[in-house]
């Protein structure tokens, strides 16, 4: 028998889409085969966040009752020992900060294969899985596969998966889990300041945006401006290309792609986006596609739903002058 | 004869290629010197390329030094800072280090080489362009200095300069001498005019100098009373052969650029490649280029084995000032009406090129020096 | 004296500067410049010895001459054909064992490889070197032969951290400007000899590294998913595109 364990982030809060992602897609992956498929959850014991975790097909329950968030090296003793109790053949780990510096840390300790930031995992034979994710400049998807026998783990991304409900899943298992081994003091920093900057607290939320302007490097840089102020008069987020990162043009947290955010918006409009895959991998659960670009042949025509060819310059100009004026 | 390069210049090459692409093509920075541009270029260390490893230097060989300013001419499209930057290292410090005593090289080299300084040249007057020697800035000598009096016209580098190397004429007995001292701008009696505007080279300043009995130390003599016309002669070699190193390296920028345009603009639904109008042109520039670098390297070699290279440069010169002229043309008739507009920026290159037929001593001087040294070969 | 040692990655400069006209054929991963650059900041200050520890061909020691000629002092270069194919668990063993003969105060790393970017590697070399892994780190603000204190920015908490060595951190950042090289920094660095370390002289268990030791591999590509339908397409109408697009943001409109 096959046995999924899911990694939650522990006191996601509104974050927790990734929780209830990862859990469908464990949930999924099971069906076929009635897999054991076990969510273990590192935070205080809460009836309510389990009953929402039901709600997307978890059933069975690890909880490991942590107070606060801790650091990542905390976990990773704890999950080596529930991986030798329980020997999972899969584990997936939420893509967040935390969630790839367990699994690295993981990988490691138990020789485990370990792909990072897929965007998919389908079942492939028996007890291995193929994983998907864009191989580095070239325009195709490459399809990854653990080649010997240990444990497979991969890190997945917000709104790589979606998040749907499912019927009926019938009583919860829960089970505590403690650990028997302490993290030796000497590794754990010690904090001796925390500041949390208010401003750039929620200052970009495309993650959860439905609709979204991108920027990509067809549009000159004095237009920008006025880009974001027709994303304002719509409600939509601005997000980028990576190269719009790069030349320090906007800020990496609006960056989306495979080293960037993935986005599940209902409109994305791209403005001057040539059409990468490594950009458009973060676009593939995006409802709709409008594309503004000058060359028919850019590879972007083959994701849109909607193609303009126009000057981009001329089209923001007249978007520009009837919506917002002069 | 191998024409190959060695790893180390092509590293160096790339470096600076590399190094002026990032750093030297501020489109801001094209109207005026940048002082953050010069430190910026004297960090990388250029200016020393020639000088002994004592002073800071890289005693590196004409050769590799050719590389090393044709790569310049390459990466930076700023001709005017390129032409300063020339003029402090071959016409400034370089003939200080040449021709100085260990004195005075140990007075000036090293903040010259650390960029600390900026060197220039004073030859020209205005009535005395071609007729170098028909100069009228005189130098008397007295007991513990040397006082002169005269103006400089045309001085490149002049309003940023601190250190001038100028040629006067002396009087010794009875016979008129032209000699070159070592002038800083702070002595006394110095004064720059403001700076001239010119067609192009806009980065370069160029000024008036006046030297109104100006008292010299005696131990700023470069060389010996009468040694002008030698240092002269040796200054405006390597002017020729580096300066036009740099254009070099720029027509093959500009060929480039020709190049990738004619491949992306179409017309009757095909690029412009595939025009041989276009095409020719763009081969006459590949022969220019290869002409002249094979030239340049000609001249290195001369230089390296200690021969006179003052044919090949007055050449050298001659054919690249021409050719990069021509490039220019062809460029933008190949870009067509966006040739004429300043956002491609061939208009600049082609201002900046046409200062090429004009200094470091006209075409036409430059045809008379190769008739003259050539007539020999035939009596 | 402190010892930092760099983990660097040498990458195809076409990767980074796709359409550029590019001089060198191999150049240091971005991220790893970055880092070299703070840690050379660092060296200015405080006695260190910084060493760069790179896996590759030996082709790539070239783009290793940079990292010299910048102010690194020592260069050792893991090279072995064996080496090869290797995915994030083979690298990290080859260089955790690499690792382990050196003597080190700080294990430095950049963020993340541009060609590759699964930013696992520092942390698979916490884990086997028994250490933790400091990631995001924006500053060093102390570095002392047994602590040091650093500031972390993650996301938008920003943390003052005081750790006991040794450690594994990254620096968040990269950078895409060319270091200024003075040229006779790098005629001297030329002279230096990297040190290149073949598997024999690494101790290794030979099935962990490389193609052998991986535990991954790209079996398959398939073409993304593009959209079944073809697009409806509008070209030069700017009046019909703009209020196409207004129908359909509208309807979606807040």
């Amino acid at each position: 028998m096959i046995r999924i364990l899911v990694v939650t982030h522990p006191y996601a809060g509104n974050d927790g889409n990734i929780n209830f992602e990862l859990i469908r897609k464990a949930y999924d992956l099971s069906k076929g085969n009635s897999a054991d498929v076990k969510i273990l959850m590192m935070e205080k014991f809460s009836d309510e966040l389990i009953q929402l975790y039901k709600r997307y097909g978890g059933k069975n329950f690890l909880i490991y009752e942590a107070e606060q968030e801790l650091e990542y090296i905390c976990y990773a003793e704890l999950i080596a020992q529930v991986c030798r109790k329980y020997k999972p053949n899969l584990i997936l780990y939420p893509g967040t900060e935390l969630g790839k510096a367990i699994a690295a840390t993981i990988a490691t300790i138990l020789h485990a294969a370990l792909i990072a930031d897929c965007i998919d995992i389908q079942p492939l034979n028996e007890d291995k899985y193929s994983f998907s994710r864009t191989a580095m400049n070239d325009s195709i998807i490459a399809k990854i596969r653990c080649v010997k026998d240990c444990i497979q783990m991969c890190t997945v991304k917000r709104n790589v998966f979606e998040a749907k409900e499912v019927c009926s899943i019938g009583e919860e298992n829960i089970e505590f889990v403690l650990s028997d081994k302490a993290i030796q003091d000497n590794q754990v920093p010690e904090i001796l300041e925390t500041t949390e900057n208010i401003k750039t607290v929620r200052d970009c939320q495309i993650e959860n945006a439905r609709i979204i302007f991108g920027i990509g490097r067809g549009v000159l840089k004095d237009d920008i401006k006025k880009v974001e102020d027709l994303a304002r008069i719509f409600h939509a987020e601005i997000a980028c290309t990576r190269i719009i990162v790069e030349e320090q043009i906007m800020d990496k947290s609006r960056q989306i792609g495979q080293s960037g955010k993935m986005v599940s918006p209902d409109i994305y409009v791209a403005f001057g986006i040539s059409g990468a895959s490594q950009h458009m991998v973060g676009l593939k659960n995006a409802k709709k596609i409008i594309a503004i670009n000058r060359d028919k042949d850019a590879m972007i025509c083959k994701y849109a739903d909607y193609v303009f060819i126009a000057d981009t310059h001329k089209f923001i100009a007249c978007m520009y002058s009837d919506f917002v004026g002069d | 004869m191998d024409f190959s390069l060695t790893k180390e210049q092509q590293r160096l090459k790339n470096e600076i290629i590399k190094f002026s692409r990032e750093h030297l093509n501020k489109m801001e920075c094209m109207d005026n010197f940048s002082f953050d541009m010069w430190n910026n270029i004297s960090q990388l260390g250029i200016h020393g390329i020639m000088i002994p490893e004592e002073y800071g230097g890289m005693n590196e060989s004409y050769t590799t030094a050719a590389v090393a300013i044709e790569a310049l001419g390459y990466g930076c499209k700023n001709n005017g800072f390129v032409f300063a930057v020339n003029n402090h290292i071959w016409v400034g410090q370089n003939i200080i280090n040449m021709f100085g005593s260990n004195v005075l090289k140990d007075k000036y080299i090293p903040d010259m080489v650390a960029g600390k300084r900026i060197g220039a040249i004073a030859i020209t007057e205005a009535d005395a362009g071609s007729d170098a020697f028909g100069m009228s800035t005189s130098v008397v000598e007295t007991d513990d200095c040397y006082i002169m009096n005269g103006n400089k016209m045309f001085i490149s580098n002049g309003n940023i300069a601190n250190i001038f190397v100028v040629f006067g004429r002396i009087v010794v007995n009875k016979t008129i001498q032209i000699a070159a001292f070592v002038v800083e701008k702070e002595f006394a009696g110095v004064t720059c005019s403001k700076e001239f505007e010119k067609m192009g080279l806009d980065s370069c300043p160029m000024c008036e100098v006046s030297f109104c009995d100006v008292k010299i130390p005696k131990e700023n003599l470069l060389g010996n009373i009468g040694n002008g016309k030698l240092i002269m002669m040796t200054a405006l070699e390597l002017e020729r052969c580096y300066e036009f190193a740099c254009h070099v390296g720029a027509m093959q920028r500009v060929m480039e650029k020709c190049i990738k345009y004619a491949k992306e603009r179409k017309q009757f639904n095909m690029p412009i490649s595939k025009f041989q109008a276009v095409t020719h042109k763009i081969a006459d520039m590949r022969v220019k280029i290869e002409m002249s670098r094979l030239l340049l390297y000609k001249i290195a070699w001369l230089k390296d084995n200690k021969k006179s290279a003052f044919l090949e440069t007055s050449i050298f010169k001659l054919y690249v000032s021409e050719s990069y002229i021509s490039v220019c043309k062809d460029a933008m008739q190949i870009f067509g009406a966006y040739g004429y507009m300043k956002e491609y920026e061939l208009e600049r290159e082609m201002r900046d090129a046409l200062a090429c037929c004009v200094y470091s001593g006209t075409n036409d001087m430059q045809r008379n020096t190769i008739y003259d040294l050539s007539s020999t070969l035939w009596n | 004296m402190i010892n930092i040692i760099l983990c660097v990655k040498v990458v195809l400069s076409s990767i980074v500067y796709k359409n550029n006209n590019i001089v060198d054929k191999y150049m240091l991963n971005p991220f790893d410049l970055y880092a070299l650059e703070q840690v050379l900041e660092i060296k200015r200050t405080t006695e260190c010895k910084i060493t760069c520890l790179c896996m590759g061909k030996e082709e790539i020691k070239e783009a290793l001459v940079q990292c010299k000629a910048m102010g690194a002092d020592d260069i050792i270069l893991l090279s072995d054909k064996k080496f090869a194919g290797a995915d994030t668990y083979a690298t990290v063993y080859v260089l955790a064992q690499a690792l382990k003969n050196l003597d080190y105060d700080i294990v430095v790393c950049g963020k993340q490889a541009v060609d590759g970017e699964t930013g696992q590697v520092p942390y698979g070399l916490a884990a086997r070197l028994n250490c933790i892994c400091m990631g995001a780190i924006s500053e060093i603000e102390v570095l002392e032969k047994n602590r040091v204190i650093v500031t972390q920015q993650k996301d938008n908490i920003k943390r003052k951290l005081a750790c006991k060595l040794p450690i594994v951190m990254t620096y968040d950042d990269c950078t895409l400007k060319s270091p200024t090289i003075n040229l006779m920094a790098l005629k001297r660095a030329e002279k230096y000899q990297v040190t290149i370390l073949k598997a024999q002289d690494l101790n290794l268990d030979t099935d962990k590294v490389g193609q052998q030791g991986s535990k991954t591999e790209v079996y398959s590509s398939t073409k993304p998913e593009y959209r079944k339908a073809e697009p409806i397409l509008l070209q030069d109408e700017m009046e019909e595109m703009i209020s196409k697009i207004y129908d359909i943001l509208r309807i979606r409109k807040g």
